[in-house]
């Protein structure tokens, strides 16, 4: 069996933090955490890497949103609860600049925020991306910058405030 | 043909920079979780155990009746045979001629 307690530190913050942007709940993300634990502990193999880990992730994650029977109660619940995807930080103009930008990755189908997220922030290349989502490495490219062009026309005010 | 256009990249490297920020998973989760995925794999590294067993097992079997139906049916051959080479002597003692004899071996 793997060591579990090595894996944990090493992948559960990305693994957490991947299942927090696409279904933005918390609990739901704490149990898809719990679920990719509990199938690793269970494999018999050795551990699958962070790549492994991610796609896990993401099928869990769609099956949940697969489960969800009603997406007009879920959108208002995004809407209601939205969970913070960024840790709080001391500068106010940061903040409210995480803030947009959590509120704005809303706006994005759960496909183009997945390949955003592995791209932006696991540094994952658009090959690995495609591997990960089952998808070709240029279905996930363009995927990518159409979400990108979306979130800065949303944030295109801020962002200019920054500049 | 890809028609999307090009990212900022002072954009994409601004919203880069969240990465450090990002939310994570409350600590007091860590032990739960690995408690939990910890007790789950034990019953199923049994269960795994129990399945392995029984394969060999089945396997066992299956290869101790071959055998057994083989030595039976070499014993039954065997039998057949004395069977049948006590009634050929018996048969050569009551007068019966060898040609009528070789042909009854062929038919066996």
């Amino acid at each position: 069996m793997p060591d579990l307690a090595a894996l944990y530190d090493l992948h559960a913050g990305a693994v957490y933090a991947f299942a927090l942007n696409l279904l933005r709940d918390e609990g739901e993300a704490k149990d898809i955490l719990h679920n990719v634990f509990v199938r690793l502990a269970r494999s018999a193999g050795s551990p699958p890497a962070r790549p492994g880990l991610l796609k896990l992730t993401h099928w869990l994650v769609l099956d949940r949103l697969r489960q969800q029977k009603s997406s007009a109660s879920r959108e208002t619940r995004w809407n209601s609860e939205s969970q913070p995807l960024f840790t709080p930080s001391a500068d106010p103009d940061t903040t409210l600049f995480d803030e947009a930008l959590a509120s704005a990755l809303l706006i994005l189908p759960v496909e183009q925020r997945a390949v955003v997220h592995l791209h932006l922030w696991e540094n994952a290349s658009f090959d690995a991306i495609g591997g990960m989502l089952g998808i070709s490495r240029n279905t996930a490219a363009s995927r990518y910058r159409l979400a990108l062009v979306k979130l800065q026309d949303h944030l295109r005010p801020l962002y200019n405030e920054i500049r | 043909m890809n028609t999307s256009p090009d990212p900022d990249p002072n954009f994409e490297s601004l919203l880069r920079q969240r990465a450090s920020r990002l939310a994570a998973p409350n600590p007091a989760w860590r032990e739960k979780i690995l408690h939990a995925a910890l007790t789950s794999a034990a019953p199923q590294a049994s269960s795994h155990r129990r399945r392995t067993f029984y394969l060999w097992g089945s396997l066992a079997a299956c290869w101790m009746a071959t055998l057994l139906l083989n030595w039976s049916a070499e014993r039954e051959t065997k039998r057949f045979s004395q069977y049948a080479n006590a009634q050929a002597a018996s048969m050569v003692m009551a007068g019966w001629n060898q040609p009528v004899l070789l042909a009854a071996a062929s038919a066996r």
